[in-house]
């Protein structure tokens, strides 16, 4: 691991301890510990990325801005952030997150679904606490930023899964990048960035979404192939994507390039139920995206997407007086096309 | 035969047009909706109220005018805004027609009644207990003096009730 990314690694790390903590404080109060604290602290507490609020954090400081008075909006980004990891876990069905059992899996699915809507409510106390943070114009505009993220955010998960129900296999890239524009790093990258500024005492452009963007869905290309490759830091269920057949990248790219009986196979696979699909099915599949240069076309495509991210920082960033921020967000277009986790 | 290397080449620069299309449709898209929040957040601000003729009759008279203060705008630029034509009585009888007059700055500067535009115009029906949102621009002229403008606005329900319009005008950039 090289000095520069145990750098980034350690400062995401340390954002992530002080946001978590913030968002902690909401779950506070006369609330059933055992149906909704704890179950509503467990992801908190394992050990995840904490990207959003370290972006919000980092660009609120990197614009001139006080980070305290940016704890509540990374509280609230990291807050939203799990509600949308738990439901997604029941909506996916899946086993394993962080390395752990999902919340349904712990807790059960009714348990897991009303601690999802619990952790947006607090996520709105968050945001409410900006009134006092940062008054009310401000509060109000970024309560707009977020409606404004987490429609998209709905928008984009609707259209995944009627990607997945409908059978879709006309798909080309240009979809795919809407969709995760719309599904992960709207809330992921651009909006973390844009609080932050806003909180810094800066107007949000054009700049910061193009940097958000190509940050975000160089995460989200990156995340679909560890899903493929990941080794024993990766704490989600190996080839998971395949078996729920989701539109990534890699199954885009092997549905254009597949021959006729293996079009054919795939094709019968996607039409069965989610549990229908054995493990050699999906194994089937993962061979064959090795096979086609598959995964080399997402890694690329996504290469070419972090390489612009790092020209994008320069048009959003490069104005500013350097920085620990500015530099700790410079590096992480590079972290995020090469880590392991 | 293609080189590996250059086919590599060429997905990274499909990735990155795509990309950059993307952010072309929703940089627009957020703009426009954060407009939206900031023309809101300047209403709710300014607490400004018109109230129609048949809102005036159950109230029993004439209100104090408030003001609406349009964030500032460079010469050449537009102010925005909105206001709320409130109607708790029974609908008005003919459309409702908004005017707007010169606004004039401390210093003697003006801006013409032609720059002042509302939308919608007239305001054909508003429903018995509804509000209706009109959006007021105000065309600050290229080479227009920096200043606060003065001026109001005028409902053809209630002429004798106008709501006072600030338009701050910014230094020109140079």
């Amino acid at each position: 691991m090289t000095t520069t990314r145990r750098a980034t690694e350690a400062r995401l790390e340390e954002y992530g301890r002080r946001a978590r903590r913030e968002a902690l404080t909401y779950l506070d109060g006369d609330v059933d510990a055992e149906h909704l604290r704890d179950p509503a602290a467990d992801y908190l507490l394992r050990p995840g990325k904490t990207l959003r609020p370290a972006l919000c954090l980092s660009t609120c400081g990197a614009f001139g801005g006080e980070v305290d008075r940016a704890l509540p909006t990374a509280a609230a980004l990291e807050l939203f952030h799990t509600a949308f990891l738990v439901h997604d876990d029941v909506e996916d069905d899946s086993d394993l997150r962080r390395g752990l059992p999902t919340l349904h899996r712990r807790y059960g699915q009714a348990v897991a679904v009303n601690t999802g809507d619990a952790l947006i409510v607090f996520g709105l106390a968050a945001l409410d606490d900006n009134r006092r943070v940062l008054g009310r114009r401000l509060a109000a505009r970024l309560v707009g930023e977020f409606q404004f993220m987490a429609r998209h955010t709905v928008e984009g998960q609707a259209m995944e899964l009627g990607w997945q129900r409908g059978g879709r296999l006309d798909l080309t890239p240009d979809d795919y990048l809407d969709l995760i524009m719309k599904k992960t790093c709207w809330y992921t990258t651009v909006l973390p960035l844009r609080a932050g500024a806003l909180i810094g005492g800066h107007r949000p452009d054009t700049a910061l979404v193009r940097f958000g963007f190509f940050l975000g869905a160089a995460f989200q290309i990156r995340d679909d192939v560890l899903n493929l490759t990941g080794g024993a830091r990766y704490g989600k269920e190996i080839l998971g994507d395949i078996r729920e057949g989701k539109r990534t990248l890699m199954l885009i790219h092997l549905l254009t390039v597949a021959r006729r009986a293996e079009r054919q196979r795939l094709e019968r696979f996607l039409r069965l139920p989610p549990g229908q699909r054995t493990a050699a099915m999906v194994e089937d599949v993962a061979g064959m995206m090795h096979a086609h240069g598959s995964i080399g076309f997402a890694e690329e495509f996504g290469r070419g997407i972090a390489r612009s991210a790092s020209m994008a920082f320069e048009e959003a960033f490069g104005h500013l007086p350097d920085s620990p921020e500015k530099r700790f967000i410079a590096d992480l277009a590079d972290y995020m096309v090469e880590r392991d986790r | 035969m293609i080189r590996p290397e250059r086919l590599a080449g060429d997905v990274q620069v499909y990735g990155a047009l795509s990309a950059a299309s993307v952010v072309a449709r929703y940089a627009a898209k957020v703009e426009e909706a954060m407009a939206a929040v900031a023309e809101e957040e300047s209403a709710a601000i300014a607490a400004m109220t018109l109230l129609a003729r048949q809102a005036l009759r159950p109230l029993g008279g004439l209100r104090r005018p408030e003001r609406l203060v349009l964030p500032a705008a460079a010469p050449g630029g537009i102010g925005v805004g909105s206001l709320w034509l409130h109607l708790p009585g029974p609908p008005a009888e003919a459309p409702v027609e908004l005017t707007g007059s010169d606004l004039a700055s401390g210093a003697g500067a003006v801006i013409p009644a032609s720059a002042v535009r509302f939308s919608p115009r007239p305001v054909e029906t508003v429903p018995a207990g509804s509000r209706q949102e009109i959006r007021i621009s105000v065309e600050v002229p290229a080479g227009q003096p920096a200043g606060r403008y003065h001026g109001w606005v005028f409902a053809s329900a209630c002429p004798e009730s106008p709501l006072a319009v600030v338009q701050p005008v910014a230094e020109e950039k140079r």
